[in-house]
């Protein structure tokens, strides 16, 4: 099974070439006593051809409470989702439902990750693409050499930001997910999930690399009659660094985002 | 085994109607990926001479874990008061939180006391380590220089390079709500350290040794370090604190307002 791009796999054999001296390490080692122990096989680096290199900092140039769905108009929700979505409106306004995210700073989920007026970045290392979000320090593993996990174990141990897998489609990174909570709201405004949440999404630079353009399908037949994709661009920021967040206190000053609260 | 530079030349023609081959040559970097852990009751160790960390006195007997040797000569007078201190409410069972028992931030070098797994992410521009534990992250930009002017925070500014096997990282700009290592030990504002990351003993070991300043806190720079075993089954799964405390089977729970009051 090839799934990768014949570019990847030259940018993976080169990448083992200069790595050598590693090879080297544990051919000497090999012939003592204990075989030594490395790290990925290929080494530490992944060097990304340039159209799939989304290392870096990226931030939102605006924000907006509410999730829109690309095609306009209503969220397609079922009536159970938009009774679950009324009653989320509802309570968070007489703060009957607390905002977990807010409130205890667990992590956001999927596509709500995506809303925040806060910086993320990208570090791609083999076989590993990692998310790592300034909003309440989210850390999100895809894996790139991995299929998603059976249901069995997607239902018994599901996660805030769900389980992920990517992979490459030519110079768009696809993360799959599912197996989330069902305690995420999809939006600020609590557009409500269920345990049945899958999302896909694309990335990929647009703008000749200065910014990187999102499309998050959600699926969830319990709460929308069908699949619905939102739309995010955010900025290449190699400007910025990320700071720790932790809620309750004074956080990076937003004033530049467009819609974000000050 | 040498790779002869026609062979990589070779490689790279062969690509050459990829966009790969435009793409700079890859720096030689010292392999410090996969997943590395050590025991929850781990202490700092020592330097072979010179000044070091404060040492865990508990000898297995009396009550608590974490007895703080507040002699250590590197502690100014208020710091081995306050070690002091931590060392007694120890053996009356109320002791004061540590911040990862808080689902706080750690700072660093406190970083280290963390139990579970870390990975370090390296990037050609950046190094992330990533701890499962409340999925704690430092970010250190690699070639760069600290900011003019910082405001403190949890993990402060790092930067870093490599120095042969070695990943050293210069972290300034830390605030002053940490301790510095489980015996409580304070620092200040103006604390500075430099670690140096490398694997040891045949690949299995991570060590991070580690050098502190801290005028405000002690006498003189000292020196520790600590070992990460290498877990080739780890993996850095989905942990949230604030949803799941745990006090790691220390003999105090967190109380239950710990992590909802809200903070101002």
């Amino acid at each position: 099974m090839i799934r990768i791009s014949s570019g990847r796999v030259c940018a993976a054999v080169i990448v083992a070439l200069m790595n050598a001296p590693a090879a080297n390490a544990a051919e000497a080692g090999a012939q003592g006593a204990q075989a030594p122990m490395t790290g990925l096989p290929g080494g530490p680096l992944l060097i990304p051809a340039p159209n799939q290199d989304l290392n870096g900092v990226w931030w939102a140039a605006s924000y907006s409470a509410k999730i829109a769905p690309t095609q306009g108009g209503d969220l397609p929700f079922t009536p159970a989702g938009r009774a679950a979505y009324a009653k989320n409106v509802a309570g968070l306004r007489d703060h009957a439902i607390v905002d977990q995210a807010r409130y205890t700073c667990t992590p956001d989920g999927v596509p709500r990750i995506w809303l925040n007026p806060y910086p993320f970045q990208i570090f791609q290392t083999p076989g590993q693409t990692t998310l790592i979000y300034e909003r309440s320090h989210v850390l999100r593993v895809v894996y790139m050499d991995k299929e998603l996990p059976e249901p069995d174990l997607l239902e018994a141990l599901p996660w805030f930001s769900g389980h992920s897998v990517g992979k490459w489609d030519g110079d768009t990174l696809v993360i799959e997910s599912a197996g989330f909570k069902d305690s995420t709201f999809l939006d600020d405004t609590g557009v409500p999930s269920s345990d049945q949440l899958r999302t896909t999404e694309r990335l990929r630079k647009i703008s000749v690399g200065k910014q990187l353009e999102l499309l998050v399908t959600v699926t969830d037949p319990v709460m929308f009659t069908a699949p619905w994709t939102a739309h995010f661009v955010f900025e290449s920021r190699p400007d910025i660094r990320l700071e720790t967040q932790v809620c309750g206190e004074k956080q990076r000053d937003v004033s530049s985002v467009r819609g974000a609260m000050p | 085994m040498r790779i002869p530079a026609r062979i990589v030349l070779t490689a790279t023609v062969a690509c050459a109607g990829h966009a790969f081959a435009q793409a700079a040559p890859a720096p030689a970097v010292p392999d410090l990926s996969g997943f590395f852990n050590h025991n929850p009751n781990d202490s700092f160790g020592s330097p072979p001479s010179g000044l070091g960390p404060v040492i865990n006195v508990f000898k297995g007997r009396g009550r608590g874990m974490w007895h703080g040797d507040h002699t250590n000569p590197m502690l100014q007078p208020w710091a081995a008061e306050v070690v002091r201190k931590q060392a007694e409410m120890e053996r009356a069972e109320t002791p004061n939180l540590t911040s990862q028992q808080m689902c706080m931030p750690s700072g660093v070098p406190n970083i280290h006391q963390l139990p579970d797994t870390l990975q370090i992410l390296q990037t050609p521009n950046h190094v992330a380590i990533v701890y499962a534990r409340d999925h704690q992250i430092r970010i250190v930009n690699l070639n760069a220089k600290h900011p003019e002017n910082l405001t403190p925070s949890w993990y402060g500014d790092s930067i870093g390079h490599y120095e042969g096997d070695t990943l050293v990282v210069d972290t300034v700009g830390m605030n002053d709500k940490t301790w510095t290592d489980r015996m409580g030990t304070p620092h200040t504002d103006k604390i500075h350290v430099v670690e140096r990351y490398h694997v040891i003993n045949n690949g299995r070991v991570l060590r991070a040794d580690f050098t502190v300043t801290d005028p405000g806190a002690f006498t003189a720079p000292w020196s520790g370090y600590m070992d990460y075993q290498r877990n080739p089954r780890g993996a850095i799964d989905e942990q949230a604190c604030a949803e799941n405390p745990r006090d790691m089977g220390v003999n105090y729970p967190i109380p239950k307002d710990a992590r909802y009051a809200p903070r101002p």
